[in-house]
């Protein structure tokens, strides 16, 4: 009879633990959680440790052990979505498409991703202003982080290799300042809703309106990515 | 008892002294040490203003910092839309008051860094009142629909879209301290405001077209 690894032979009767590192990583994740709820909810100047380990249900030592303070934490709040907002927005990307439809469904993943997450929508691109300067270098970051792959459109059109350098710097920008302006205001309704204006910033100085169009109607069809994963 | 008048039209010249003083000692202080560590007793006596007249003038520190924040906004504001309305044509308007605001932004950056930094470091209330202004801006750009045969065909959240992006790179590029001139941007920012509304040919032209003479752009009588 083959033998099982250790990690998976039976262990003697008792307590079954998991081992001390995962379970800090749930309890780090369990109160990142908890701090975004609070931080959405009473934004980040309106946010006190106290209320942000009383709604994770920890101690004030358990805090400290896990951040500096309360900038440290929202760091690693804002972190934690952008970090999972990234994987699930890759995830939604077609492997084998052109640019145009990679952009549009990466667009698409991420105006997806903030109607079934508003309350991380609103931490990750309202909150984060008014955070402190480690957290808006972040999201600075983060916002520029997109510019590569937009360039990428650059070689759509043999016409556009002379647009702006600055170009895409000003378009993520853009994009940055109307979703975040929507969800400042409450006032964010939807893919379908802002999809074409967002196709109109981002996308079509490089393809032409016409093409975007197409695009629109070409991937609005078939299964909504983020209501598949 | 109502505040007094911001211009002292009741020849009371000391009250419209003190407001500036104490307006002009909020924009050096922040400027030196931040919005935080900035108090009111470190404003009074900076701008030489006994507590009382200060509370008569202002309810507190964050009214005093909108304050003002309001009256560098609006000299902004002025200049650019005053650039604008010198053009008959929605296009060559937008291009004056583009260099107009960038121009502007080039030679204030202690008041573009108070508008961005410092405002997000002062927090939620001072962000509101500086998304507000910038709203005005949209108009400008918005009016670009009646060039259309169908206004309707652009939203106005587009405009939204380009406004935020201009400003954002003129005071992002002015707060990394690189040592281009925000002027130096705007082809490519008229590049990317006028291709939704004139299509792309228009908008290329842009890149190559030059700045506007001096004259277009000179400072309202109100001053800088």
């Amino acid at each position: 009879m083959v033998s099982l690894p250790e990690h998976l032979q039976a262990k003697p009767a008792g307590r079954h633990r998991l081992a001390p590192e995962v379970r800090a990583e749930h309890q780090r994740e369990r109160v990142l959680d908890a701090a975004i709820s609070v931080f959405a909810e009473r934004g980040y100047q309106g946010t006190t440790i106290d209320n942000i380990v009383a709604a994770a249900k920890v101690g004030v030592g358990t805090f400290y052990e896990l951040f500096d303070n309360k900038p440290d934490c929202f760091v690693q709040a804002y972190e934690r979505i952008v970090v999972d907002a990234r994987e699930r927005i890759l995830v939604a990307i077609p492997a084998e498409a052109g640019w145009p439809e990679q952009a549009c469904a990466a667009l698409r993943a991420l105006l997806e991703l903030i109607e079934v997450e508003p309350v991380r929508a609103k931490v990750a691109l309202v909150e984060v202003q008014t955070a402190g300067p480690e957290a808006l270098t972040r999201h600075e970051e983060t916002v520029d982080s997109v510019i590569p792959l937009l360039a990428r459109g650059r070689a759509q059109n043999p016409a556009l290799a002379e647009l702006p350098s600055h170009l895409e710097e000003a378009i993520v920008g853009g994009l940055a300042w109307l979703l975040q302006q929507r969800l400042a205001q409450g006032e964010f309704e939807g893919v379908e809703a802002h999809l074409p204006d967002v196709l109109e910033i981002a996308v079509a100085p490089y393809i032409g309106r016409e093409a975007v169009a197409s695009l629109i109607a070409a991937t609005g069809q078939g299964d909504s990515s983020m209501a598949a994963a | 008892m109502a505040p007094p008048a911001r211009v002292a039209s009741n020849g009371r010249p000391e009250q419209a002294g003190e407001r500036q003083r104490i307006v002009a000692a909020m924009v050096e202080l922040v400027a030196e040490q931040g919005y935080k560590a900035t108090t009111v007793k470190q404003l009074l006596q900076r701008a030489g203003v006994k507590r009382a007249d200060f509370r008569r003038l202002f309810s507190g520190k964050r009214a005093c910092f909108l304050e003002a924040y309001e009256e560098m906004s609006e000299r902004f504001a002025s200049r650019v839309f005053t650039a604008f309305e010198a053009e008959k044509e929605w296009r060559a308007g937008l291009r004056v008051a583009a260099y107009a605001a960038a121009r502007w932004v080039g030679e204030h950056p202690r008041e573009v860094r108070y508008a961005t930094i410092e405002t997000m470091a002062a927090g939620a209330f001072a962000v509101e009142r500086r998304e507000a202004t910038l709203r005005r801006f949209v108009e400008l750009l918005d009016a670009g629909r009646e060039q259309l045969d169908e206004p309707d065909s652009v939203s106005r959240a587009m405009a939204e879209g380009i406004v935020g992006g201009i400003l954002g790179m003129l005071t992002k590029n002015l707060r990394q301290e690189v040592r281009a001139r925000p002027e130096d941007f705007v082809p490519e920012l008229m590049f990317l405001a006028i291709r939704p509304y004139l299509g792309h040919e228009a908008a290329r032209e842009e890149l190559s077209m030059p700045p506007p003479r001096e004259a277009g752009l000179e400072p309202t009588t109100e001053g800088t």
